[in-house]
């Protein structure tokens, strides 16, 4: 079940949700040879790509073994030549056979929890579920199938005791519980059969041919591409976040469009599961509602304040408060501060490398940071530093402008193609806006665009890298029409888009970020690192390979980085706040290892609220105030909030936010040692 | 330019000899002489259009006369005979003529295209000056080679020399310090021009990103670009282009220091103004407080406003004034110190 929450961060960047259509054209074979078109890196058709194939449909219908029996599994293997006549476009009817298995085991897993229903469980015998396993626990007989579904139950049951703070008997919490707990799976089995079951299935089938070329390679039809870009460029108030719902049937946030009331809240990331929504007195259980329930919530919602509860990806449960507007035309998506110290230190964040295309007032995100650089720099700032956590990445040519902001000419980056046809990519702008101490702060979730950022900064000796590992996509994906005439289908007939690695990017150096990400000079421990979510733990990810390095005329003096790390190390020792974010990684990481869950109840109770007491007080650690510094606006946008005065409670939000980051406050420590180290000379 | 030394033979024989009669080696040394002489005569044309001359199709032209003087007078050095079995000079003199041609018809023809391309980009003019530079040199070096197997000749054949500069070889030099003198400054100015340019794009396409780092970009051409011309002395005593020169870099700092962080002030404060206009907008029925607010912010961004129109004005005005006097003073500069010769 953690397990699952892991995996989340896999679909990233944003996968569109797909509902596909049931058109006859859509053929195997069809998509097969698009991907063979246009991929990076092709793949030949062979039993080894069918039963990739398959291991990646039954992660798609069901990941965590619960509807499917070990012999099911090995029969569907067996029949993997069905598949490769599909992919030869010889009607092999893979999804037939698959289907009709499929739904059988769904009918039964209803039928066995309608009678779950009747009679209490028993939490006093010693039983186990098993977590954090790499293995799926296919059933191997009935009565394995009916224990499996049994503790699945139990777990719900359990784990919602716990959370619940109400005084009631365990009885009756229990039969209420169990009752939700059936009900949503039973509701979920339903929804599956019932609106599109081909449409599912056939989702499944085409995204585990896309996700056997690489991670990011998906396939969706454009219905939600489409809302998400209307939502976009609407003039109607929005909150700013798309939805989409995984197979778990668990709500996440895919996006956030730029400068909404979600992005400005800072708060929400790509990933975040959906908890709980209110506003008024209305309140929605987003655990058990589905996509469409939540966005007629949504629409019922206009002046309100919306309140939100999400899990984030480190099980912290964030509470964001959130307010339906417009986006304002004009206004700044990127925001900056001042932290006034010993030194005075500019702040910069970007939660993702927008384009123009992207939103209404054509808003680049380059450009937009270079307003805020030059408002720093009227400050006169000591240093900088670009905070690029979570983000995803987005427009390559986005990234190349915010570089040159920072450098003055030459190579940033090289683009290799599928037939290793290499270009390089140059900073075309002579000049820089800002040649003082900079700092990038990073994390696992920094990928893409950011990671190519980080790199080609790290690169220069342009700017110390701060945090964890990067995630490590160094590939470029393009989002393109599935082509109508390689089907013979006329103009138009066709609606159906695929998201294609199609180019893999290098470092000036001739390194890749792919598999690999950056590794930060000064690396910050990070709950994070306790999950394997970053590429290299993904299935069919590209290896890493090297492209020719290109000459640099001019690099900055090498960052002192193990002058840094070791004074860095220092403090983080005697830092309460780390101290805990390191051990609750450990903690983590021993949570990761498959592990015996009992669900006993008592047991099952006294280890959930350790384990609770554990992420609150990290909360709490995590968040302690700085006393190095204070955060303030900058003077020009402090005028703009005089003349304005609306945000400011955003403002102010996002201040005490920033005042209370244990990693901006370690950024800030590191800057402050790169003045001491320049001023004193290596020996 | 080429430092063409026209050798004159210690005799008062005539200058002109047919090509198959030739009394002694001096005559023999004097016939190939004059073909290099001739060949100056013809660079020097070509020279001189290129620094006084407006018009590219008369250059070109130039240059295929230079090319076809070449392959003339490589025509008639190969009617010579032998001298006495000894074939040396005869040899050299048709691979100099072999190689002028080649430089001509091939690197000048290339240089013809650089030009075209030349004012794209600082990197371009740079090339392309290089280039006229290399092609220059080539030709220097083919010239020394041919004048020292001269010599060598001269002494083998008991000839005597004398050095002697002729006034086509001194008009030579004199384009050719002209040249070197004028590249110089040229690439100075061009430097600063050509980062002033991306700079005003980047003002009329309001993109911060890109006026704050051609900005930043100019304000360093323009700090190396003064400190060279303090390095730099008068052409003989004629200090226009490095006034005018000084002049230029001193607006394009202006530019830098006081007019553009003015343009992107007033860019960053109107959006901030649309943002107020646009809350205004939406009010039904605003407080006096905010009715203030927002009469001060309308007067403030007018103002802002008249004062960007004024400075964009005075900056098109002035670099007009400057960029004029500049190009005059080349003109001038030409005229007064680059031969003439037609």
């Amino acid at each position: 079940m953690r397990k699952y929450l892991v995996l989340l961060l896999i679909s990233f960047p944003a996968v569109f949700t797909c509902h596909a259509q049931t058109s006859s054209g859509n053929s195997l074979q069809f998509l097969y040879k698009f991907l063979q078109a246009n991929h990076v890196q092709p793949r030949q058709i062979d039993d080894r790509l069918a039963l990739d194939i398959i291991t990646q449909f039954l992660e798609g219908v069901d990941d965590d073994g619960r509807f499917l029996y070990a012999s099911d599994v090995r029969f569907l293997q067996n029949n993997a030549s069905l598949v490769l006549q599909d992919l030869q476009g010889q009607r092999g009817d893979f999804l037939k056979l698959a289907g009709g298995l499929v739904r059988r085991r769904l009918l039964t897993a209803d039928s066995l929890l309608s009678k779950f229903s009747s009679s209490p469980f028993d939490y006093t015998v010693e039983e186990f579920i098993v977590t954090g396993t790499d293995s799926v626990p296919y059933a191997v007989n009935d009565q394995q199938f009916l224990s499996h579904w049994r503790k699945l139950i139990k777990y719900d049951v359990l784990k919602t005791v716990a959370e619940s703070k109400g005084r009631e008997e365990f009885a009756t919490l229990e039969a209420r519980f169990r009752k939700g707990a059936i009900e949503q799976e039973r509701k979920s089995i339903a929804r599956i059969l019932n609106e599109d079951f081909e449409g599912w299935l056939q989702k499944a089938y085409f995204n585990a041919l896309a996700a056997s070329f690489d991670p990011h390679t998906v396939y969706f039809p454009p219905r939600e591409k489409e809302e998400f870009e209307e939502s976009v460029t609407g003039v109607t108030p929005i909150f700013g976040f798309r939805l989409e719902q995984n197979e778990k049937d668990e709500i996440i946030i895919a996006d956030l469009v730029p400068g909404s009331s979600a992005w400005k809240s800072g708060r929400l990331h790509h990933g975040d599961v959906l908890l709980q929504l209110s506003f008024d007195k209305q309140t929605l259980d987003a655990s058990t509602a589905d996509l469409r329930e939540v966005h007629e919530f949504l629409e019922g919602i206009e002046l309100q304040e919306l309140q939100l509860s999400v899990k984030k990806a480190n099980m912290q449960v964030e509470n964001v408060s959130l307010v339906k507007e417009a986006i304002k035309l004009d206004e700044n998506f990127v925001r900056s501060f001042v932290l006034e110290g010993e030194r005075k230190i500019g702040y910069i964040v970007l939660p993702a490398f927008y384009t123009p295309l992207e939103n209404e007032q054509g808003s680049s995100c380059a450009n937009d940071i270079a307003k805020e650089v030059v408002k720093l720099v009227r400050e006169k700032i000591d240093g900088l530093i670009l905070d690029l956590r979570f983000n995803g990445g987005g427009s390559l040519g986005e990234a190349l402008n915010v570089a040159g902001i920072f450098i003055n000419e030459g190579p940033l980056v090289v683009i290799k193609d599928k037939e290793g046809k290499m270009v390089t990519m140059k900073d075309m702008n002579r000049g820089t806006i800002y040649n003082g101490p900079l700092a990038i702060l990073v994390n696992g979730l920094s990928a893409s665009a950011s990671e190519l950022l980080a790199a080609v900064l790290q690169d220069y000796n342009r700017a110390v890298i701060v945090g964890s590992d990067t995630y490590g996509k160094g590939t470029v994906q393009q989002v393109i029409p599935l082509d109508e005439d390689m089907n013979g289908l006329k103009k138009g007939e066709r609606k159906d888009f695929v998201k294609v690695t199609q180019s893999r990017f290098y470092r000036v150096n001739g390194s890749t970020v792919q598999y690999k990400g950056v590794h930060p000079d000064v690396l910050l421990p990070d709950v994070y690192d306790a999950y394997a979510f970053r590429e290299s733990a993904q299935r069919y990810s590209l290896r890493p390979d090297s492209a020719k390095q290109v000459r640099i005329n001019s690099f900055g003096a090498a960052v002192p980085a193990k002058s840094l790390q070791e004074r860095a190390d220092k403090r983080l020792a005697a830092d309460s706040g780390f101290a805990q974010v390191a051990t609750t990684r450990e903690w983590l990481r021993r949570q990761f290892n498959a592990r015996r869950v009992s669900l006993q109840r008592d047991v099952f109770i006294k280890n959930y609220l350790s384990e609770a007491g554990m992420y609150s007080r990290l909360a709490e650690k995590f968040h302690e105030k700085s006393t190095s510094y204070e955060v303030r606006n900058n003077a020009f946008d402090r005028d703009q909030l005089v003349l304005v005065g609306s945000g400011s409670a955003i403002n102010q939000a996002t201040i005490a936010r920033l005042e209370q980051d244990i990693y901006l406050a370690e950024t800030f420590n590191i800057l402050r040692d790169l003045f001491d180290l320049a001023k004193t000379p290596s020996p | 330019m080429l430092r063409v030394k026209l050798l004159i033979v210690c005799m008062a024989a005539a200058l002109v000899a047919e090509a198959q009669n030739f009394k002694h080696a001096g005559e023999y040394i004097t016939y190939v002489g004059k073909a290099q002489s001739d060949f100056s005569k013809k660079y020097l044309t070509y020279i001189s259009e290129m620094s006084h001359g407006r018009n590219a199709r008369k250059l070109e032209r130039r240059r295929k006369e230079v090319i076809d003087a070449c392959w003339d007078l490589k025509s008639k050095i190969n009617d010579m005979p032998y001298w006495e079995g000894d074939k040396s000079l005869k040899e050299s003199s048709v691979n100099y003529f072999d190689l002028l041609y080649k430089v001509f018809n091939e690197d000048y023809a290339k240089i013809v295209d650089m030009e075209a391309i030349s004012e794209q980009s600082y990197d371009n003019m740079e090339a392309y000056m290089m280039a006229q530079e290399q092609a220059h040199g080539k030709l220097q070096e083919a010239s020394d080679v041919q004048d020292s197997l001269i010599k060598v000749f001269a002494r083998q054949h008991n000839v005597n020399l004398i050095d002697e500069k002729s006034d086509i070889s001194q008009k030579l030099e004199q384009a050719s310090e002209v040249n070197k003198y004028y590249s110089e400054l040229y690439l100075v100015f061009f430097k600063s021009f050509k980062q002033e340019s991306y700079m005003v794009l980047a003002t009329n396409e309001n993109n911060v990103n890109n006026i704050e780092q051609n900005k930043n970009a100019l304000a360093t051409t323009v700090a190396e670009g003064l400190a060279r011309l303090e390095t730099m002395k008068a052409f003989k005593g004629d200090n226009s282009l490095i006034n005018n020169c000084r002049k230029l870099l001193q607006f394009y700092n202006k530019e830098v220091e006081e007019k553009v962080p003015g343009i992107v002030d007033y860019y960053m404060k109107s959006e901030v103004f649309d943002k107020l206009k646009r809350e205004m907008d939406g009010k039904r029925s605003p407080g006096k407080d905010e009715v203030d607010k927002y009469n001060k912010a309308v007067k403030d961004i007018n103002e802002a406003g008249n004062k960007f129109n004024n400075t964009q004005k005075q900056m098109n005005t002035d670099r007009e004034n400057l960029l004029n006097a500049w190009n005059q003073g080349v003109q001038n500069f030409m005229d007064k110190h680059m031969p003439f010769y037609n």
